[in-house]
């Protein structure tokens, strides 16, 4: 039961469940949290499922291939150190507590 | 009994099926098609064409994925490129795979990053706002000529860098029938096309040229790449054209059936009126709905079994990316329009690696557009029955006859 949690700009949290989603995108977007769009559905086109992550958890994610960090440069709301896309974050057990925020824009 | 043990291993035979998706009945309605396909199984056989075909969602979204077993090295269309005769070279980009098409692709999206599309929003929405102010004082109009029509023929190449003239839109637009006939079979309706390409043949290849991109447009930045090494030289013309043919019409389709579904559901209509971020949502839902570019072919790299079925290597599959898109298997009340409904896996627009370079485009294009509208316009009325325009691949509206009347 990985529970991850997002944070929006205006700082209301909204955890749950993304046990069986594919990637961190599909079960944001499954539970329709406004703010992952993930227009492209994780075919990395679209840059519309940026996140923060929460520092701590940096380095227990996959690292960032090429073409992510190409896209990174190009998302709405200006990539910082702790940006990633959400749709190349798979699902697994090791996420439980794992703390996102939402950027102000994604598109 | 060996030969039934081996074809035990070896899965069963694709049923054949007497389908011609290009008839003109079918064109008008493929729906009925479509559900017999998906009854038919994971792959059934089209023997009139001598391809298989695929209509099942499940068994689809998986494929476009697998560019390594389903190559799009075979071409886009029914026909084999690679075998000689083929009315046109290759695609760099959508007739390759990796590693080449990775190359291609990565320099492609740079100039197309999201961050250079939305700068193009701001000239966007004043021509947005110019044509819907335009619409909502004629209050009748066609929602495909006078509209998105004009609207994606104004915007689209004018980002490219493709210079104005009179014949410009047009052209274009017959370049994009030509495209999606040509990916169909070698019919009545190809020829057709093709004779009245034939007249514009110089522009067009005149228009692929490095001199014809005006500065700052997407098309230099893509000479411009080739000059950094990014990509080869003689590719880049290739990769301009593939935008000049398929850029436009895809993009007019898929507004012009949106605003088909808002106008015969006014509640939706609504739904946009108290929330516009709601566009892209029934942009998403018109593209699942009508899927302008109904079907794609991959050729098979060798043997696969499909869900149990046996396709032998080196063949041409036609995937039918609309039938999936209305999938009872896949998506609840299929055939419903419904500007909230949970779109994403909807295959519109492809899957993979292969997955269309110009959707941000598209969505921007469709989106400022239909807010234009939506803010003006209280009511969107269909005063009449809308018209197809019959293409082998392409679906799209021929005529729109709508109403506003102003908010």
């Amino acid at each position: 039961m990985p529970m991850i949690t997002f944070v929006r700009p205006d700082g209301e949290r909204i955890a749950f469940d993304a046990g069986g989603a594919e990637t961190v995108m599909h079960a944001a977007v499954g539970r329709q949290v406004a703010g992952i769009l993930g227009e492209c559905g994780g075919s990395m086109t679209c840059a519309t499922c940026h996140v923060f992550v929460e520092p701590e958890w940096l380095d227990r994610l996959p690292p960032i291939s090429a073409a992510e960090d190409e896209l990174l440069d190009a998302t709405a709301t200006e990539r910082r150190d702790n940006s990633r896309l959400s749709c190349q974050i798979p699902v697994s057990e090791a996420l439980d507590g794992l703390v996102l925020e939402l950027p102000e824009a994604q598109i | 009994m060996s030969d039934l043990a081996s074809a035990d291993i070896a899965g069963r035979t694709a049923p054949a099926l007497d389908i011609d998706p290009y008839a003109d009945a079918v064109l008008e309605s493929p729906f009925e098609m479509h559900a017999a396909l998906r009854a038919a199984g994971p792959v059934g056989w089209l023997q009139q064409y001598g391809v298989y075909a695929m209509g099942r969602h499940k068994d689809i979204m998986p494929a476009l994925k697998d560019w390594e077993t389903f190559s799009s090295t075979g071409g886009s269309g029914l026909g084999d490129i690679r075998k000689p005769g083929a009315w046109r070279p290759g695609s760099p980009i959508v007739e390759v795979d990796p590693p080449q098409h990775t190359k291609v692709r990565t320099a492609l999206q740079r100039i197309l990053s999201p961050a250079v599309i939305r700068q193009w929003r701001q000239d966007f929405e004043a021509e947005a706002e110019r044509l819907a102010d335009e619409i909502v004082t004629q209050r009748s109009f066609c929602g495909v000529r006078d509209f998105s029509e004009t609207f994606v023929a104004t915007t689209f190449p004018a980002a490219l860098g493709l210079a104005d003239s009179p014949e410009r839109r047009e052209n274009l637009f017959l370049l994009g029938a030509l495209n999606f006939d040509g990916q169909g079979p070698k019919n009545e309706r190809y020829e057709a096309t093709q004779r009245k390409a034939d007249l514009i043949w110089d522009w067009y290849l005149d228009s692929m040229k490095r001199e014809a991109m005006v500065p700052g447009g997407f098309g230099e930045k893509i000479f411009q790449a080739a000059d950094a090494g990014e990509i080869e030289q003689d590719v880049a013309p290739l990769l301009v054209r593939s935008f000049l043919r398929g850029g436009l019409d895809t993009t007019s389709s898929m507004i012009s059936a949106a605003l088909w579904y808002l106008a015969k559901d006014p509640a939706q209509w609504q739904l946009l009126r108290d929330d516009p971020s709601r566009v892209r949502g029934a942009l998403e839902e018109a593209m699942r709905l009508e899927t302008p570019i109904q079907n794609v072919c991959r050729q098979t790299m060798r043997e696969v079994e499909i869900d149990g079925v046996t396709v032998p290597f080196d063949s041409k599959i036609l995937i039918i990316l609309a039938s999936a898109n209305r999938d009872p298997e896949r998506w609840e009340n299929p055939d419903r329009f419904d500007v909230t409904r949970q779109t994403m896996g909807h295959l519109a627009l492809g899957n993979g690696v292969h997955m269309c370079i110009g959707q941000m485009i598209a969505r921007l294009e469709g989106e400022v557009l239909l807010k234009a509208l939506v803010s003006r316009v209280s009511a969107l009325e269909l005063t009449g029955e809308p018209t197809r325009a019959l293409n082998n691949n392409l679906r799209s509206l021929a005529t729109l006859p709508l109403a506003v009347k102003a908010a």
